[in-house]
């Protein structure tokens, strides 16, 4: 479970948080909306606690993370798995070392263990055949769909997503969306994704939440949030309405 | 108006120490982590090659040129005096002492101590540090201590390489334009090496230059890592990242090459 309450973090002298609560339970598919910098990646960089907060309390399964640094949050950061925005990779490592890094770093399994774990992953995204490749010879999507591997490789029970569809074309978008789909069915996993594509994130969420000025304004099942009255959502969910809303 | 200055000046001065502060603690807290990259000699070898072999060439004609620079301006000098036979001593004494840390701490600063701050900037604005951390894969541990070991290594063995091709251009000048012999040369020049100490059967000369370049060595990655680790804001912060650990790298070569000079010739 994660918790986040009542967080206000000002970031190069503006308020980006103001007292935002959110709460994710266990095993649940927690979709994130807003416009861009509203602030979302900021929220999910609390979780990890890459950022720390002015203001509030941040626990993930009662264990209290807010002042946590460095070395200290190792046990709560092993547990979460984050899939950043760009990918994130590392430039010099293959695709499958990128995916082999956090087992190499955390865990004494063999390199056996590991190299069937890597492809285990690779499939699971769909990147059989592009292990041996270099981050910078594959497309933005695929080093999303690394990023997303790379995440999972420890089997965290917690997965963080940062826009993993933004800037894919449709087909590509609905393949991510199916390995994070698949992964909802398959595991036990609680997650929290950030994501511009209304389709996806209707499809998915147990529970949709929409962030503006610094706080949840609206929450709820995908059912209840398309019947919400708050006009900000109306027209955040306009386009969907429209039935096209990709990216 | 002069209050803006002060505040300015002060401004300044903070930010300075911060950086400074941030950089020493940066080198603390890497040390814990060189017996960690001394068990991945691969990497460290991968390094190597990639910042030696972008500063070999520059290293070369700078090093050949500048000993034949000063073998012709002592040259010159001394031939007013009919001394020019004992070139090869100034000029020796001048490479390893000197000339040959000096130079060659400039030019990794130019070029791997450029390149390291870009590189580490550019993971930086595109959120691999963030990624690194959040995996709980401290970059001390992944990028830095490497990087100050691998120029620990590379600095001094590309200042032995300086000394050498900087003593050999001097003795083509000597040789070419002032008619100094060869052996002349080079026995002038052993023989101002060995006047000095020895030790384990070489010149004090020779150790004391190859301590600076570690010295250099250490400063110029640690310089770029902390610059590249704090850049902020894209491209441009990058590129800042790269300026700032050039210009701060090029004034700790010449500090330090002051400091040390004075502490082990006084
Ligand atoms: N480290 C930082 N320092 C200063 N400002 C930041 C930092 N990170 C994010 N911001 C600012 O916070 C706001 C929200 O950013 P972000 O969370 O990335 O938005 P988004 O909702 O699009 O993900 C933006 O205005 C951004 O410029
Ligand atoms: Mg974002």
């Amino acid at each position: 479970m994660i918790r986040l309450e009542g967080i206000s973090t000002a970031l190069g002298g503006r308020d980006i948080l103001r007292g935002l609560d959110l709460t994710i339970r266990r095993n649940e598919t927690y979709v994130l909306l807003g416009p861009s910098g509203a602030g979302k990646s900021v929220l999910l960089k609390h979780i990890v606690g890459l950022i720390r907060p002015d203001e509030g309390r941040i626990t993930i399964d009662d264990e209290d993370i807010t002042h946590r640094r460095g070395a200290e949050l190792g046990s709560v950061r092993r547990s979460i798995g984050y899939v950043f925005q760009s990918g994130a990779l590392i430039n010099w490592l293959t695709v499958a070392e990128n995916i082999a890094l956090p087992m190499r770093e955390h865990t004494d399994q063999s390199d056996d263990a590991i190299e069937t774990k890597v492809q285990k992953l690779l499939d699971l995204v769909h990147l059989s055949k592009d292990g041996e490749k270099f981050p910078d010879e594959i497309s933005g999507g695929m080093k999303k769909r690394v990023g997303i591997a790379r995440a999972l490789a420890l089997d965290p029970p917690i997965v963080l997503f940062d826009e993993p569809t933004a800037g894919l074309d449709p087909i590509r978008a609905r393949a991510i969306a199916r390995v994070v789909g698949n992964m909802r069915e398959s595991l036990e996993v609680t997650s929290l994704i950030v994501t511009h594509n209304l389709g996806i994130a209707f499809e998915i969420a147990d529970r949709i939440g929409f962030l503006e000025n610094g706080r949840i304004t609206e929450e709820g099942t995908p059912e209840e949030v398309s019947a919400s009255k708050n006009p900000f959502v109306v027209e955040f969910l306009a386009d969907r309405a429209a039935g096209k809303r990709t990216e | 108006m002069i209050g803006r200055l002060f505040t300015g000046t002060g401004g300044f001065l903070i930010d300075m120490a911060e950086r400074a502060g941030f950089t020493i603690l940066l080198l603390a807290r890497s040390t814990r982590w060189f017996g960690n990259a001394l068990g991945r000699p691969r990497e460290i070898a991968s390094l190597g090659y990639t910042y030696g072999v972008r500063s070999l060439p520059v290293v070369i004609v700078v090093a050949a040129f500048t000993g034949m620079i000063v073998s012709l301006q002592t040259g010159l000098a001394l031939a007013q005096y009919g001394q020019q036979e004992i070139m090869g001593s100034i000029v020796a004494i001048a490479m390893c002492r000197e000339m040959g840390p000096f130079i060659t701490g400039l030019i990794l600063t130019a070029t791997a101590g450029s390149s390291i701050a870009a590189e580490i900037g550019t993971m930086n604005v595109s959120e691999e540090i963030d990624a690194l951390e959040v995996m709980s894969i401290p970059p001390e541990k992944f990028l830095v201590a490497p990087r100050i070991f691998t120029l620990t290594l590379l600095c001094p063995t590309l200042t032995l390489l300086t000394m050498l091709l900087g003593i050999c251009g001097a003795a083509v000048v000597a040789h070419a334009q002032l008619g100094v012999a060869y052996s002349i040369f080079f026995d002038n020049a052993i023989d101002a090496l060995r006047t000095i100490d020895w030790y384990f059967g070489f010149p004090k000369d020779l150790y004391t230059g190859l301590f600076k370049s570690v010295v250099f060595g250490i400063s110029i990655a640690t310089v770029a890592c902390a610059n590249g680790l704090t850049a902020r804001g894209g491209a441009l912060g990058v590129g800042q990242a790269a300026r700032n650990a050039v210009i701060v790298s090029f004034l700790l070569v010449l500090i330090f090459g002051y400091i040390l000079t004075w502490i082990l010739y006084r």
